[in-house]
């Protein structure tokens, strides 16, 4: 069983330090803190008068999401303090505590929509933007979806003629209406200012393009030979277009989409079984790994590389036990459509790679890892400079010149140095898998180290005001990276 | 090597400071940004106005937290999007700030002077505060003004202002330890933190204490 035989550490530093335990509950108080954070944005920003709604939600938050997690924060501090380890039952228990505060939490999240909304931010649409450059064929990107929030993330399709076809009729203005369907992609309320979080927008969009170019059909005629009348409403159908989306976003955003993956699965108390319409979430990780490890996770980028593996072995470590019931190690729950899973996947590659579209690059995550340390110091992370030996060696050059009062001779190598100085914008993709180094290095490490010395209620209101800044820091630097390429 | 004596640092001792790491400029776009005694800076796409119609004025007698989230309160936030202007009437004040995130050392002090190109115009981009601490980091912020005849269209990117550099080692309160910092790692058109202040807790305290409690009538 997976307890935690480590003594308790009086600091951590990074995610590979925690147990699954821990990461739940940082998960779990990460989770309700955004909530508070998302209230206090609607407060201050859309609805500044608002009245009983809104403090109905700030007293659940208080009084009801944050003191559930007393009872599991107690078990770990407990277990620390004697350096006994957790038994199987306590374990147990931590998961399901946590879980049912996450399943509170989810509830709290359906009533949101009585509150009016702030508008999503337009950093939203440079990430759209980008995710949609990766496919070098314009039409993907010639229909930009509209962002509306609700409950979940989703993609879905306005078609103006369905939805209001008994008006058109009796006002007999029906051809007037432009047949074509709108895009809509849906975010979770309180992962609207969460640009982490807004990298399950690639895996939408994977789901436009898969409708584009008719991906999953193809598929499924690969493996059957044929495309049978009713694989519109089938699972096989289903689960191919869910893997085609998730191998997009891998292919656009590299790990940062596998983090958030579990990031939003981790905390659940799901068993995470398949469903009619989707494979189970351990199939889906263990494919996205794969996929990651196959094409970009290097030794060039050790810090990622091994944090991904941490977060895949911990997600393991919760849903494994459910493996054999799963039973989606085949396309499908047919037994005559049946075929590895794996060979799907293969299929699919096939036909993205057909598609050309563009893959992260071992250097996008090199940067990352640079950026994040950027990120610890407080610093926006747009923009970053070229290989700075050079520059150096040619300024020790410079100052030996201007030492000798020779500026004349100075003026073209100043010219030449002030040139190499000039920085790069940062894709999107690499400022956000910064943002997830740094919240499994620091952030994550964090909560728990306080969580375990401090009251919940005092570091609660201390982290909101953290998580803010941390979103607004990643905000900044997607705005400044958009203006940036003005200039270029 | 260089000339300790002079009081502003040159082209070349700004690009040996920013190769070297010791001021922080970025994303630095364009070489020409590097005059030879300044650093050109460019106009975020943030701006904060004031909503008037919401309060009349500002209760200095409420408390601290009440005040902090007036103030939210009273400014709204316009972002604009790549090549969306944003218009500054003649007379209206508007807060912005720079593209750049700038962090200096303890041996540096930073003054911010609008262009003069901008100023022709009639656009101001500081009314008081021009003066930048040592140890400071964040976004500057642009205390904007139209004080010209016309309506100025600004566009996120625009090179607005410069920033030079003065050496001032030695100080012992730098941005980062002093007593103030209220406008530490700000990024974007942060409002003012007057409520923050030692002496508006004093006069709030006053203020308090000394209005009559509710019920006791005045004579």
């Amino acid at each position: 069983m997976q307890d935690s035989d480590r003594g308790k550490r009086v600091s951590v530093s990074a995610t590979s330090d925690l147990a699954l335990c821990e990461i739940l509950i940082a998960e779990v108080f990460d989770a309700i803190a955004r909530l508070d954070a998302y209230l206090d944005d609607v407060e201050s920003s859309a609805q500044p008068r608002s009245g009983i709604p809104l403090n109905l939600f700030r007293n659940i938050v208080r009084k009801v999401l944050y003191p559930s997690l007393e009872q599991p924060l107690g078990l770990i501090k407990q277990t620390a303090t004697s350096k006994t380890p957790l038994n199987p039952s306590e374990f147990q228990a931590i998961v399901n505590l946590a879980g049912s505060t996450f399943i509170g939490l989810a509830s709290v999240h359906r009533f949101l929509k009585y509150l009016r909304p702030p508008e999503p931010p337009s950093e939203i649409f440079t990430l759209l933007r980008e995710i949609q450059a990766a496919f070098p064929d314009p039409a993907i990107g010639e229909n930009e979806p509209d962002v509306l929030l609700s409950e979940i993330f989703n993609y879905g399709e306005i078609d103006l003629h369905a939805a209001l076809e008994w008006k058109l009729r009796e006002e007999k203005i029906f051809s007037a209406v432009p047949g074509e369907e709108t895009i809509v992609i849906i975010l979770p309320y309180t992962q609207v200012n969460n640009p982490l979080m807004w990298t399950i927008i690639s895996h939408e969009v994977g789901h436009f393009a898969e409708k584009q170019y008719s991906l999953g059909r193809k598929v499924i005629s690969k493996i059957l030979g044929c495309v049978p009348a009713d694989v519109a409403d089938s699972t096989e159908l289903d689960w191919v277009e869910e893997l085609i989306s998730d191998l997009v976003a891998v292919r656009v955003l590299g790990p940062a989409y596998l983090f958030s993956f579990i990031s939003l699965t981790i905390p659940q108390s799901s068993l995470g079984v398949p469903s009619l319409t989707h494979p189970s979430d351990l199939s889906r990780v263990r494919i996205a790994f794969q996929e990651l490890n196959h094409t970009c996770l290097t030794d060039a980028v050790p810090t990622l590389k091994s944090l991904v593996q941490n977060s895949v072995e911990l997600f393991e470590e919760k849903f494994k036990f459910n493996e054999k019931y799963l039973g989606d190690k085949n396309l499908g729950p047919s037994k005559i459509h049946g075929k590895p899973l794996a060979d799907v996947v293969a299929l699919i590659n096939q036909e993205l790679d057909d598609l050309k579209i563009a893959r992260i690059t071992v250097d996008s995550l090199r940067c990352a890892e640079t950026l994040a340390k950027n990120l610890a110091k407080g610093h926006p992370i747009a923009a970053s400079q070229s290989e700075t030996s050079v520059l150096q060696s040619k300024l020790a050059h410079l100052e030996a010149l201007l030492a000798d009062g020779n500026i004349e001779g100075s003026r073209d190598l100043f010219f030449e140095i002030q040139n190499g100085m000039v920085e790069k914008p940062c894709s999107c993709s690499e400022i956000i898998n910064a943002g997830y180094l740094h919240r499994y290095e620091k952030t994550i490490p964090h909560i728990i180290d306080r969580l375990s010395a401090s009251t919940l209620d005092d570091f609660a209101n201390e982290y909101r005001d953290e998580l803010k800044q941390l979103d607004h820091q990643l905000e900044v630097s997607l705005q400044t990276t958009e203006i940036h390429k003005l200039f270029l | 090597m260089f000339d300790t004596e002079r009081s502003i640092l040159t082209d070349a001792e700004i690009v040996a400071r920013l190769i070297r790491g010791s001021i922080v400029i970025t994303p630095l776009i364009d070489p020409e940004q590097i005059g030879a005694t300044s650093v050109d800076l460019r106009l975020g796409p943030e701006f904060a106005i004031l909503r008037r119609t919401y309060y009349g004025h500002l209760d200095f007698a409420r408390d601290q937290d009440t005040i902090r989230r007036d103030v939210q309160r009273y400014t709204q936030r316009i972002q604009v999007k790549a090549l969306e202007p944003f218009v500054i009437h003649p007379g209206e004040f508007a807060l912005g700030a720079t593209l750049e995130f700038i962090s200096l050392p303890n041996d540096l002090t930073g003054f911010l002077e609008g262009r003069s190109t901008w100023g022709r115009l009639g656009l101001q981009v500081h009314s008081t505060a021009s003066f930048v601490d040592p140890r400071f980091n964040g976004n500057l912020v642009f205390e904007l003004q139209n004080v010209g005849k016309v309506p100025i269209e600004l566009y996120a990117g625009l090179r607005i202002a410069q920033i030079s550099f003065n050496r001032s080692s030695g100080s012992i309160q730098t941005y980062a330890v002093g007593r103030t910092q209220h406008y530490k790692g700000q990024l974007g058109p942060v409002g003012s933190k007057f409520y923050l202040d030692r002496d508006f807790e004093r006069i709030n305290h006053l203020l308090k204490t000394r209005l009559p409690s509710p019920g006791k009538k005045g004579p």
